[in-house]
C-alpha cells in the first residue's frame, strides 16, 4: 500500500467538503469569540456558499472515478445534490437574518451547524459505500439535531430535538444492522462490489439479503419521513426554528433521496419484484396520511410537515418507477427535489416573516387574513408557491408531478398513479385555505411581517423559478428542458454503474 | 467456504458464552443450601450500607465531562495505530494526523472558550 | 424580409399593451388620458404592420411565381408526443391579400376612430382593443397551422365581444356582447372537432401535422385516405365559420353587434373579422375539394342565406341594422362562391366588401355622429344638403355594391354569379338555382342600399330643429378616411377585369400559388369553374362569352332596376311603403321582425336550454350529485385525519412502536 503525498485530483473533487469543513470550523471559532453574527460574517457565510458553487460548476466537466478506496464519487450526480442543497442552505442563511435576531439565536455556532451539516449531506450524496452514507448521514444528522434545538429557551423546540434525537438514534441502529447484513451476505460495504457480488452468488431473493433491504428501507425511510416511520416530522418541523424547518424539508429530504436513488438503483435493482411491492405500498399510506391529516391541522408549521409527508410519498413513487431500462424515474425524482426545494424554501421565508414571539406566534391561518391585500407581492408569492405544491400548472410543482406520474405509468403502475392523483386533488383544500385567508379574508389589525431583503430575494428567486420551471422555455435562464437535461447526464453514469 | 462454516468459531463462542455463565448459576442454585437472612438480601454495595434510592439525580456537568472525556479517549483509538506506522505512512500520514489533531484542538478550543471546562 | 413578419402582428400588439396600460392607469383618477398620445399609439402601430406588409408585398412580386411564400417561425409552441406545433407565421399571396386589406382599412379605420370616440371615457381602452383586435385578426390571416389560426380565431372572437360591449354600462350592449360570444362559442367548438378529426387522419397517416402546407401535401399524396374526412371536418369547418361570419344559421348576433361603436362595426363586423370564415375555407381550400357534399353545402348555404339577409335588409329602419343585414347578405355572396371552387372570385369580393362596407359603415358613423347618436332612418332626411362629403361618398359605396360598373363590386360580383352559374356543384339544377337566388338577391341588395340612401340623405326634412342645430359635417379626421375608402371602392375592381372584357384578370392569377387546385384535380371540379371562365381561349369558350357577356348585362340591369323602384317608392312618391306595408300587413311584419328567427331561437333553444340548466344541471346534478361528492369527500377525508391524528401522541414510545411495527410490516412482506 502506498500513499501519495497529495493527489491534487482528489484534494479538488473534494474542495466542497473541505470548503464547508473549513468555513463550519470558522464559524465554530466566530462563535467562540462574538456574542452576534453581524453583517460581516454574514456575508462571509455567504461567501462560503457562492465558493462551494464555483467549485461545483469547475467539477462539473471532471471526469468522475471513485476516490479515497471507493468510499466516495464526485459525478454529475453527487454535483447536482451538493448544488442543491447548498442553495437550499444559503436560501436558509438569506431567510433566517432578522428572525435569528428576534429570537435571540444569531450566532456564529448556527452557521457552523448549517455548514457541518450541509457537509454531512456532500457526503451523502456522493457515498459509494454503505459507510460513508452513515458517516454522511450522521454528520448531517447531529448538525440538524443541534439546530432544531437552537431557541434554547424554547419548551417545543427542546422537546423536538430530543424526540428527533432519540427516533433518529433508533433509526439509524436499524440501518446499521442492516448494513451488517449486507457486509455479510455480500463480503462488503462497497456499492460496486454488492452490485457485483449480488449479480455474481445470485442473491436477488436471499432472505438476508432482503432483510437487509427493509432494514436499510426503514433507516432511509425514516429519513425521508416516509410513513410509519414519519410520526416525529409534525412535532420537529413544528418545534425546530422555522428557517431550520426549511432547511430540513428541502435540503435533508433531497440528500437523502439523493442516497436512496443512487443505493437503489446501483445495488438493489434485481431485487426489484420482491420491494418495488412495499414501496407501492408505502407512497400509497405516505401521501394519503399525509394529505388527510394536513386537512385537520390548524398550525401552518404543521400542515407544512404533513404537506411534506405527502410529498415524500409522492417522490417515493419515483422510487416504485425506477429502472434498469431507463433514466426516466430518477430524472424525475430529480426534479422533483428541485422544484419542491424551491417552492418550501419560498414558503418557509414568508412563514418566518410572520412568525412572531409570544403566545400567538403568527402561525395559524387567521395570521394570514388579508395578506394578499395589503401586501400584493408577499401574496402573490405565498398563493404561487401554494398552487404549485398543490401541483396546478402552469407552475412547476405541477411538472414535476407530471414527470414523476408518467414515469410511473410507462413501468405499468397506473393504479399507484391514480392515487397519487387523487390524493393531489385531496391536498388542493389545505393548500388553497391558506389562499382563501390571504385573498378573501379581512381583518383590522394589518398582518405584521418582517420581511427584510433576504427574505424576499429568496421569495423572489423562488417564485421565478416556480414559474419559470414550470411554462418557460430554455435560454437564458435555464428552464424545464435545461433541468432535465441536467438529471439526464447526472444520471447516465450513476445507471451504468449499476446492473 | 461455506458461510456457516467460515463464522462457525464465532457461533460456538456465542454458545459457550452463554451456555458456560447459564450452567455456573444453574448448578449453583440446585446443588447449594438455601438460608437466606436480610444481610444477604440487601444488593452489594461494596461492603457500605446502601442508603437512599439509587436514581438520583446528577449536576448536568458529570455529563459534559463525561462526553469531552469520551471524545479524547477516542481520539487515542485513532493516534495509536498512526504511532505505530508513524514511519511507515511517513509526511503524509502527519500532514493527515496535524489536521485531525488541529480539528480536535479548534473543539478543545471552543469547549473552553464557552466554559465547559471550568466547574463553577 | 421573411425575418420581419413578427413586425406586423407584434406591432398591433405591442400598441395594445401600452394603451392597456394607460387605460387601467387612467381608469380611476379623476384626469382623463392624453388623447393625442393615445391616438399616436394607436394609430402608429397598424401603421408599422402596414407599411410591413406593403414591404413583403414587393418582396414576394419579386419572387417567382411558384415560390411566392415566406415563412417566421417564431418559437416551439406545443410539443407532446407525437405532436410538434410551432407558433409559426406564414405569408402566401393569399395571406398576403388578406394582411393588406386588414392592415390598410383597418388603419383607416384607427384614423377615423381618432375623430369619432373622441372625449370617449374610454378613449385608451378602446384603442387598446382595436389594437388587439389587428394583433388576433392577423395571427389569423397569417398563421401557419391550424391551431395558431384557431388562436387568431378566438382573438378575434375575443376582442369582438369587448368591442360589441364597449358601453358596458348599458345593459343592452352587453347582453349584445354575451349572444355574439356565445353564437360564435358554438361555431368555434365544431371547428375545434374539425380540427382534431384532421389531425386524427394525418396520425393514422403517420405524418401527424396540422400545419397547412403539409396537410396539402398529405392529402395530394393519399386522396383516398381523406375522402369521408374532408367531408366531416370541411362541415365542421364551415359551422365554425357561420358563426364566425353570420350565415345562416348563426348569423343572428350580427346585427345585435352593432351595439358597438360604429367604427368597430366597419372594421370588426364588417370589412375584416366576420370575414375570416371566407378567409378559412380557401385557406382550406384543398379540404373543401376533396368533398363535393362540402362544397355543395358551403354554395348553398352561402346563396341562400345571401337572400334571406338581403329580405330583411328591405324593411330595416335603423341605418347600421341595414348595414348589418347587408354584410351577412354579401358574406353570403362570398361562401357562395368559395363553395363552388372560385376561390379567387370569393376573396376578390371580399377585398372590394372591404372598401365599399367600411366606406358605407363609417358614413353611417359620420351621421349618426352629427345626429348626436339617432340611429332611426326614418327621422333623418336630406342630410346630404348639409353632410356634403358624408353622403357623396355613401352614394359611390352604394353605387359599387349595387353592382354598377365599372365600380369595384360591379367586376367582383359578376364574376361570383358567373362563377356560380357555371359550377360542377351538386346535382345538375343546383348551380342554376343558387344563381337565380344571387340574382334575384343583387336587385334586392340594390334596391335596399338605395332606400337607406334616399331616406338618409334626400327626402324631406324629418329630424327635429335641435337636432338641425347641431347638424354639421364631420372633422377631416373622419372624411378623409370616407375619401380614401370611397375612391378604393371605385378602383379596387380593377385588379380583377375578367378576361371577357379584355383585362387580364391579375388578381386571379396572383393568388393561384396559394389556392390553386392540387395537381390531381387540376382537370375535375375546379377546372370546370374557373378555368373556362377565365383563361382558356378555345372555340367553344366564344359562346360562353357570348353568355358570360349576357349574363352580366342582365346583373347590371337588375341592379338598376333595384335603384329606380327605390327612386320611384322612396323619393318620388313616398307615401306607397306605407300603403303596401298596410296591404301586405303579414309578410311586412315577417320581414320587418326578421322572421322571428331570434323568437324561435329563443322558444327552441334559449329557453329549454336555460331550463336545463337552471333544473337538472344546476339544481339536481350540481347541487346533489356534484356538491354532494364533494362536500362529502371533504367530511370523510376530515374524519379520516382526526382519526389518524389520534395515534399522534406526541410521546416518543408511541413513535416508535409504530417505527416497529411498520418495519415489522416491511420484514413480513420482504423476506416471508
Amino acid at each position: 500500500m502506498t500513499f501519495p503525498v497529495v493527489d491534487t485530483n482528489v484534494l479538488l473533487q473534494l474542495a466542497p467538503m473541505l470548503v464547508l469543513l473549513l468555513a463550519g470550523l470558522v464559524f465554530m471559532m466566530a462563535g467562540a469569540f462574538t456574542r452576534r453574527a453581524g453583517a460581516f460574517q454574514r456575508s462571509f457565510v455567504i461567501v462560503f456558499h457562492i465558493v462551494v458553487l464555483v467549485y461545483v460548476i469547475k467539477l462539473w466537466s471532471v471526469e468522475a472515478s471513485p476516490i479515497l478506496n471507493g468510499m466516495l464519487i464526485v459525478d454529475r450526480f453527487s454535483l447536482f445534490f451538493t448544488a442543491l442543497v447548498t442553495l437550499c442552505a444559503l436560501g436558509t442563511v438569506l431567510t433566517s437574518a432578522h428572525y435569528l435576531d428576534r429570537f435571540g439565536m444569531n450566532r456564529g455556532e448556527f452557521f457552523s451547524m448549517l455548514f457541518f451539516s450541509t457537509m454531512g449531506m456532500v457526503v451523502l450524496v456522493s457515498a459509494l459505500d454503505l459507510i460513508s452514507v452513515f458517516l454522511g448521514i450522521e454528520l448531517m444528522s447531529l448538525a440538524i439535531y443541534i439546530l432544531v434545538a437552537f431557541r434554547r429557551r424554547d419548551f417545543l423546540s427542546n422537546e423536538a430535538a430530543l424526540k428527533y434525537f432519540l427516533i433518529g438514534a433508533f433509526a439509524i441502529g436499524f440501518f446499521l444492522y442492516g448494513v451488517s447484513l449486507i457486509y455479510g451476505v455480500t463480503g462488503s460495504t462497497n456499492f460496486g462490489d454488492i452490485a457485483a457480488a449480488v449479480a455474481e452468488k445470485g442473491l436477488a431473493r436471499n432472505p438476508l439479503f432482503l432483510l437487509a433491504i427493509a432494514l436499510i428501507l426503514a433507516g432511509l425511510g425514516f429519513k425521508v419521513s416516509s410513513v410509519p416511520f414519519h410520526m416525529w416530522t409534525p412535532d420537529v418541523y413544528q418545534g425546530a426554528p422555522t428557517p431550520i424547518t426549511s432547511f430540513m424539508a428541502t435540503a435533508v429530504k433531497a440528500a437523502s433521496f439523493a442516497a436512496f436513488v443512487r443505493l437503489f438503483y446501483m445495488c438493489f435493482m434485481t431485487s426489484k419484484d420482491q420491494w418495488v411491492a412495499i414501496i407501492w405500498v408505502l407512497a400509497v399510506v405516505t401521501m394519503t396520511v399525509g394529505n388527510v391529516v394536513a386537512l385537520v391541522q390548524r398550525n401552518i408549521k404543521r400542515m407544512m410537515a404533513y404537506s411534506s409527508i405527502a410529498h415524500a410519498g409522492y417522490i417515493l413513487i419515483g422510487i416504485a418507477a425506477l429502472s434498469v431500462d431507463n433514466n426516466n424515474a430518477a430524472s424525475g425524482i430529480m426534479f422533483y427535489v428541485v422544484v419542491y426545494a424551491f417552492m418550501t424554501l419560498g414558503a418557509f421565508a414568508l412563514i418566518s416573516a410572520i412568525e412572531k414571539k409570544g403566545i400567538t406566534r403568527g402561525l395559524e391561518e387567521p395570521d394570514y387574513s388579508g395578506l394578499g391585500l395589503e401586501r400584493p407581492f408577499l401574496g402573490f408569492c405565498m398563493a404561487a408557491f401554494m398552487f404549485s405544491l398543490a401541483g396546478i400548472p402552469p407552475t412547476a410543482g405541477f411538472f414535476a408531478k407530471y414527470y414523476v406520474f408518467s414515469a410511473a405509468v410507462n413501468e405499468g403502475l397506473v393504479g399507484l398513479v391514480i392515487i397519487a392523483v387523487l390524493n393531489s386533488a385531496l391536498s388542493l383544500y389545505y393548500y388553497l385555505r391558506v389562499v382563501v385567508a390571504m385573498y378573501m379574508q379581512r381583518r383590522d389589525v394589518p398582518v405584521p411581517v418582517d420581511a427584510d431583503l433576504g427574505i424576499r430575494i429568496v421569495l423572489l428567486i423562488s417564485l421565478l423559478a416556480v414559474l419559470w420551471l414550470g411554462f418557460g422555455p430554455s435560454g437564458v435562464v435555464p428552464g424545464v428542458e435545461d433541468v432535465l437535461e441536467w438529471t439526464r447526464t447526472s444520471l447516465a453514469k450513476v445507471n451504468g454503474l449499476g446492473m | 467456504m461455506p458461510l456457516g462454516l467460515k463464522y462457525s468459531s464465532l457461533v460456538i463462542l456465542f454458545v459457550l458464552s452463554v451456555a458456560i455463565p447459564l450452567a455456573l448459576v444453574g448448578i449453583a442454585s440446585l446443588a447449594g443450601p438455601k438460608r437466606p437472612t436480610t444481610g444477604k438480601h440487601t444488593p452489594f454495595e461494596s461492603g457500605i450500607h446502601p442508603v437512599g434510592d439509587a436514581r438520583r439525580r446528577f449536576s448536568v456537568k458529570f455529563f459534559l465531562v463525561a462526553l469531552l472525556f469520551l471524545i479524547f479517549d477516542v481520539e487515542v483509538i485513532f493516534v495509536f495505530p498512526w504511532a505505530v506506522l508513524f514511519r511507515h505512512l511517513g509526511l503524509f500520514g502527519f500532514i493527515e494526523m496535524t489536521v485531525f489533531l488541529v480539528i480536535l484542538l479548534l473543539g478543545l478550543f471552543y469547549v473552553w472558550r464557552k466554559g465547559a471546562l471550568e466547574w463553577e | 424580409m421573411e425575418n420581419y413578419l413578427w413586425v406586423i402582428t407584434f406591432a398591433p400588439l405591442a400598441g395594445a399593451f401600452v394603451n392597456g396600460i394607460l387605460a387601467v392607469s387612467f381608469s380611476n383618477s379623476q384626469r382623463s388620458v392624453n388623447e393625442r398620445l393615445v391616438s399616436f399609439i394607436g394609430c402608429v402601430a397598424p401603421l408599422i404592420s402596414f407599411v410591413t406588409a406593403v414591404g413583403i408585398f414587393f418582396h414576394l412580386r419579386g419572387l417567382p411565381e411558384s415560390e411566392r411564400l415566406v415563412v417566421q417561425t417564431l418559437f416551439p409552441w406545443l410539443v407532446s408526443g407525437e405532436l410538434h406545433i410551432d407558433f409559426a407565421l406564414m405569408v402566401d399571396t393569399l395571406s398576403m391579400v388578406m394582411v393588406l386589406v386588414v392592415t390598410g382599412v383597418g388603419t383607416v379605420i384607427h384614423f377615423y376612430s381618432i375623430g369619432y370616440m373622441a372625449k370617449d371615457d374610454g378613449f385608451a381602452r378602446y384603442f387598446s382593443y382595436l389594437n388587439l383586435f389587428m394583433f388576433a385578426m392577423l395571427v389569423l390571416v397569417m398563421a401557419k397551422n391550424l391551431p395558431v389560426l384557431f388562436v387568431g380565431w378566438e382573438g378575434v372572437g375575443l376582442c369582438s365581444y369587448l368591442l360589441i360591449g364597449f358601453w358596458y354600462k348599458d345593459i343592452n350592449n352587453a347582453a349584445a356582447g354575451k349572444k355574439a360570444f356565445v353564437v360564435n362559442r358554438m361555431g368555434d367548438f365544431a371547428f375545434l372537432i374539425g380540427i382534431f378529426v384532421l389531425f386524427a387522419v394525418t396520425l393514422r397517416l403517420g405524418h401527424p401535422t396540422l400545419d397547412f402546407l403539409g396537410v396539402r401535401e398529405l392529402i395530394s399524396e393519399h386522396p383516398d385516405a381523406f375522402a369521408t374526412t374532408a367531408t366531416v371536418a370541411g362541415i365542421l369547418f364551415f359551422i365554425g365559420a357561420t358563426g364566425k361570419s353570420a350565415q345562416i344559421p348563426l348569423y343572428v348576433w350580427l346585427p345585435d353587434a352593432m351595439a358597438g361603436p360604429t367604427p368597430v362595426s366597419a372594421l370588426i363586423h364588417a370589412a375584416t373579422m366576420v370575414t375570416a370564415g371566407v378567409y378559412m375555407v380557401a385557406r382550406l381550400s384543398y379540404v373543401y375539394l376533396e368533398s363535393p357534399v362540402a362544397m355543395a353545402i358551403v354554395a348553398t348555404v352561402g346563396a341562400a342565406t345571401a337572400f334571406f339577409a338581403a329580405t330583411i335588409g328591405i324593411c330595416q329602419k335603423d341605418i347600421k341594422k341595414v348595414l348589418a343585414y347587408s354584410t351577412v347578405s354579401q358574406l353570403g355572396y362570398m361562401f357562395a362562391a368559395v363553395g363552388v371552387g372560385a376561390y379567387a372570385a370569393g376573396i376578390f369580393h371580399l377585398m372590394t366588401h372591404a372598401f365599399f362596407k367600411a366606406c358605407l359603415f363609417l358614413g353611417a358613423g359620420s351621421v349618426i355622429h352629427a345626429m348626436s347618436g339617432e340611429q332611426d332612418m326614418f327621422k333623418m332626411g336630406s342630410l346630404g344638403k348639409k353632410m356634403k362629403i358624408t353622403s357623396v361618398t355613401f352614394v359611390i359605396a352604394a353605387l359599387t355594391i349595387a353592382g354598377v360598373p365599372p365600380l369595384a363590386a360591379f367586376f367582383s360580383k359578376d364574376e361570383i354569379l358567373w362563377n356560380v352559374f357555371t359550377a360542377g356543384v351538386g346535382p345538375a339544377w343546383l348551380p342554376g338555382f343558387l344563381w337565380a337566388i344571387l340574382f334575384v338577391g343583387a336587385g334586392v341588395t340594390a334596391f335596399y342600399m338605395f332606400r337607406a340612401v334616399l331616406l338618409t340623405f334626400y327626402g324631406e326634412r324629418r329630424y327635429t330643429d335641435e337636432a338641425a342645430h347641431h347638424l354639421h359635417e364631420s372633422p377631416p379626421v373622419m372624411t378623409m378616411p370616407l375619401i380614401i375608402l370611397a375612391a378604393g371602392s371605385v378602383v379596387a375592381g380593377f385588379v380583377g377585369v375578367p378576361a371577357v372584357l379584355g383585362g387580364s384578370n391579375w388578381f386571379h392569377h396572383y393568388l393561384e400559388p396559394a389556392i390553386g387546385p392540387i395537381a390531381h384535380h387540376a382537370a375535375e371540379v375546379a377546372g370546370h369553374a374557373t378555368e373556362s371562365a377565365v383563361h382558356s381561349a378555345g372555340g367553344e369558350t366564344h359562346a360562353s362569352h357570348g353568355l358570360e357577356i349576357a349574363l352580366m348585362v342582365l346583373s347590371v340591369l337588375v341592379g338598376v332596376i333595384g335603384i329606380l323602384v327605390a327612386f320611384r317608392l322612396y323619393l318620388h312618391k313616398p307615401l306607397i311603403p306605407g300603403r303596401l306595408a298596410e296591404r301586405a300587413k303579414g309578410l311586412y311584419q315577417l320581414v320587418y321582425n326578421k322572421y322571428f328567427v331570434d323568437e324561435a331561437y329563443e322558444k327552441t333553444l334559449v329557453k329549454p336550454g336555460y331550463q336545463l340548466s337552471d333544473k337538472l344541471c344546476f339544481r339536481v346534478v350540481d347541487v346533489w350529485i356534484i356538491d354532494g361528492i364533494v362536500n362529502g369527500v371533504g367530511v370523510f377525508a376530515r374524519l379520516f385525519g382526526s382519526a389518524v391524528r389520534l395515534f399522534q401522541t406526541g410521546l416518543v414510545r408511541t413513535y416508535a412502536l409504530f417505527f416497529l411495527l411498520g418495519l415489522l410490516y416491511l420484514i413480513y412482506r420482504l423476506v416471508g
